[in-house]
């Protein structure tokens, strides 16, 4: 029982990030899935302010850069701060030197899956028309919602197959990983700030396009 | 013809263009978005005219791509469009009204976009970013209000310009129309962006500073030489992700060479 309540506060947070992760792109765009706001929400809401922040800092300051314009889809910021945090939290945490780096691959991963889901949607296009070209009018709710449904699904379930198989998996290779690993990872830690600031500093100096 | 969309229509389509990019997709990209956001003002405008109005949700179904900030400003312009299409006779000066409707509409999510990208992406959310970070950094002896401050500032800042320029935009391109581009050259969104970047990049410096207060005394010369080494990288285009990569490891390296 122990044992669940204690992956309970994870998969909810896994949840919240799912349906916040939808501000990305979807719904809004009020800013609420920027890593640094989500990683602030989401260290208070689990009473680890610091390792929220932090993490959203470099994950925010890193993709400062990536500008979603036309079809070109970078790396889910939101998502990889989020589970870099969630892995953390998690009953089998990961030491935040490996939970940054490990946050930022499953980011890359729901990239994969949302251009899979982006070329999906054309589907929705057919549909919309096709109701048109017979003299109705689109199921909005229904077309906009099943997009919403699907991509709020996807995000929960990477992060429900990072936080309970990859997260338990990544903590046994931690604790069995040589100690110049865990002293490089560390390292890698302490200097990703300097770098997310050289990152943000690089985008800023540029002119603006 | 009206002078405006009215409180009521506005905050309807408002609403809507909030879910512009909700079925985003490779082929059409925002058209279903901006067709669903349209959709009252062309029940309005095409009552009572089935054959029109329903080719007129089908024009709005076709390929469609701007800055999503700057749509509102396109949604406004083509309902004031398709308003004077509604209101011209069927036949040849109808189809003419269209056929501008749409060059315009093109043209207008093109150049739209570039000033959007400059403006929100490049210059206000990067501000907003670095005004986040100096300040979580400033406060980083009390996790809680650096927490606070971090989502807080962002979120108030960021919605607080763009929200309402989202808003104002809708009712702008209604009485713009044509006259967009011309009338937002009278905007000094340039001088906007270049202080918005600006004060950003003295943020970001501060937040540097800070971070170099914070640190141990042989931190300082690994820290400066990392923000260095990813300023030079990313000049050569090497992308954030693969330097931090980097930097984990030339972290395994030095700890392989004993020199952590």
């Amino acid at each position: 029982m122990s044992a669940l309540g204690g992956w309970l506060a994870p998969v909810g947070g896994a949840a919240l990030v799912a349906l916040v992760e939808l501000d990305a792109v979807q719904v809004g765009q009020f800013m609420l899935s920027r890593p640094i706001v989500l990683g602030a929400l989401l260290g208070l809401l689990f009473r680890a302010p610091q390792t929220g922040v932090a993490l959203g800092l470099c994950c925010e300051l890193l993709s400062l850069d990536d500008v979603p314009v036309g079809d070109r889809l970078p790396l889910n910021a939101a998502v990889a701060a989020a589970a870099a945090f969630l892995l953390t939290r998690s009953p089998s945490p990961l030491p935040v030197a490996a939970a940054l780096p490990a946050g930022l691959l499953l980011g890359w991963a729901h990239q994969r899956i949302e251009t899979v889901l982006r070329t999906r949607r054309q589907a929705l296009c057919a549909q919309a028309e096709g109701l048109v070209r017979q003299g109705g009018a689109p199921r909005w709710s229904r077309l906009i919602g099943r997009a919403l449904a699907a991509q709020a699904a996807a995000t929960f379930l990477l992060l429900l197959v990072g936080l309970c198989a990859a997260g338990p998996a990544l903590r046994a290779l931690c604790l069995r990983a040589p100690d110049v690993v865990v002293d490089g990872f560390g390292f890698g830690l302490s200097v990703a700030p300097w770098l997310a600031l050289g990152v943000a500093l690089h985008a800023l100096w540029r002119r603006p396009a | 013809m009206s002078q405006s969309l009215g409180a009521r229509m506005q905050g309807r389509l408002f609403g809507r263009s909030l879910l512009l990019q909700s079925c985003w997709n490779f082929e059409r990209m925002q058209s279903l978005g901006l067709a669903f956001c349209l959709e009252p003002w062309l029940e309005r405008c095409w009552a009572g005219q089935n054959g029109a109005a329903r080719a007129a949700r089908l024009r709005h179904q076709e390929f469609f791509n701007t800055q999503p900030y700057m749509a509102s400003l396109v949604a406004g312009m083509v309902c004031g469009l398709e308003e004077e299409a509604a209101a011209a006779p069927a036949g040849e000066p109808r189809e003419r009204l269209v056929k501008r409707l749409k060059t315009l509409k093109t043209a207008a999510a093109s150049a739209l976009a570039g000033l959007g990208d400059a403006l929100f992406w490049g210059a206000l959310r990067p501000f907003c970013a670095a005004l986040a970070a100096a300040g979580a950094l400033a406060l980083r002896q009390r996790p809680v209000w650096a927490a606070v401050w971090a989502a807080a500032a962002y979120l108030v800042v960021f919605n607080a310009l763009s929200l309402a320029l989202r808003w104002r935009f809708l009712a702008l391109g209604y009485a713009w129309r044509d006259q967009i581009a011309a009338r937002l050259k009278e905007w000094p969104l340039q001088r906007l962006i270049g202080a918005l970047r600006w004060a950003a990049l003295a943020l970001i410096l501060a937040a540097a500073a800070l971070l170099l207060r914070a640190a141990l005394p042989h931190q300082r010369l690994v820290g400066v030489c990392a923000l260095a080494a990813a300023l030079l990288l990313r000049t050569a285009r090497v992308s954030a992700y693969r330097i931090f990569a980097l930097g984990l490891l030339a972290g395994v390296a030095a700890a392989w060479a004993g020199w952590l």
